[in-house]
């Protein structure tokens, strides 16, 4: 899976929100806010190929958490940024 | 400890430093869509139902609602009602007696579009304009007119 095209990530008033700089009309009605770890992932895989398992990895290498919780979190991570529409399958 | 990346609550930003973000964006070509907050601009826009549309400002009338920095870093979405060269002052429909007031150069951005209940209407649009003409300047009338909006609200 890979971070879909125009998806940006910047830090306003201190919080990490997805803005779509493609797009003519930023929807903040919409607005997709990250927090500490997920803007992190984000950072590592930004313009990168990536998988849950490749997520867990990168929080079992930042994190202490071991595998089991990181997969469960990746996995969760990513669906939810599909269904969003900010990552593509 | 840690939380999980999945887990992300709602957030909401300080109104100041959020809208100084708005500005920079549409002053970059973007147009910005935002929840209204407040009820200031009652009874066509109401708190957190609705949404408004905003885009670069270009040459703005009397008549015409826009996100406006009133002092450094307060921000209000009203409706101009005069412009003396570079004095503009500003409205909000839902308020009877207070005004606001700045320069040419605080409007920070036009009306595009108006959300109200999911229902999008053009800032050019006749249902906005005829509103726009027909929703009263005077207090006492709008004072009656707003009064009467709360109670219906409440029986609904």
């Amino acid at each position: 899976m890979k971070i879909n095209k125009g998806f940006e990530l910047r830090e306003m008033c201190g919080e990490h929100i997805i803005i779509g700089t493609g797009v003519e009309n930023i929807d903040f009605s919409k607005v997709i806010s990250l927090n500490e770890s997920a803007a992190w992932l984000w950072r590592e895989v930004e313009g990168k190929e990536f998988t849950p398992q490749s997520l867990a990895a990168l929080l079992m290498e930042q994190y202490d958490v071991d595998e089991a919780t990181a997969l469960a979190d990746a996995t969760a991570l990513a669906a939810q940024w599909v269904s969003v529409g900010i990552v593509a399958e | 400890m840690r939380q999980a990346p999945h887990k992300t609550a709602s957030v909401e930003l300080p109104n100041d430093k959020f809208l100084k973000e708005v500005r920079t964006l549409i002053a970059a070509g973007h147009d910005v869509t935002l929840r209204v907050r407040g009820v200031s601009m009652r009874p066509f826009l109401e708190d957190r139902r609705d949404q408004i549309v905003l885009t670069q400002p270009g040459v703005v009338k009397v008549g015409d609602a826009v996100l406006a920095e009133i002092a450094p870093g307060k921000y209000v979405y009203h409706r101009i009602i005069s412009i003396e060269g570079d004095k503009v002052t500003l409205r909000g429909d839902g308020n009877v007696y207070g005004t606001e007031q700045c320069r040419l150069a605080d409007v920070a951005a036009a009306t595009k579009e108006l959300i109200r209940k999911g229902r999008s209407y053009s800032a050019q649009g006749k249902a906005w304009r005829y509103y726009s003409a027909l929703w009263p300047s005077w207090s006492f009338a709008r004072r009656v007119l707003l009064k009467l909006y709360r109670m219906l609200k409440l029986y609904k």
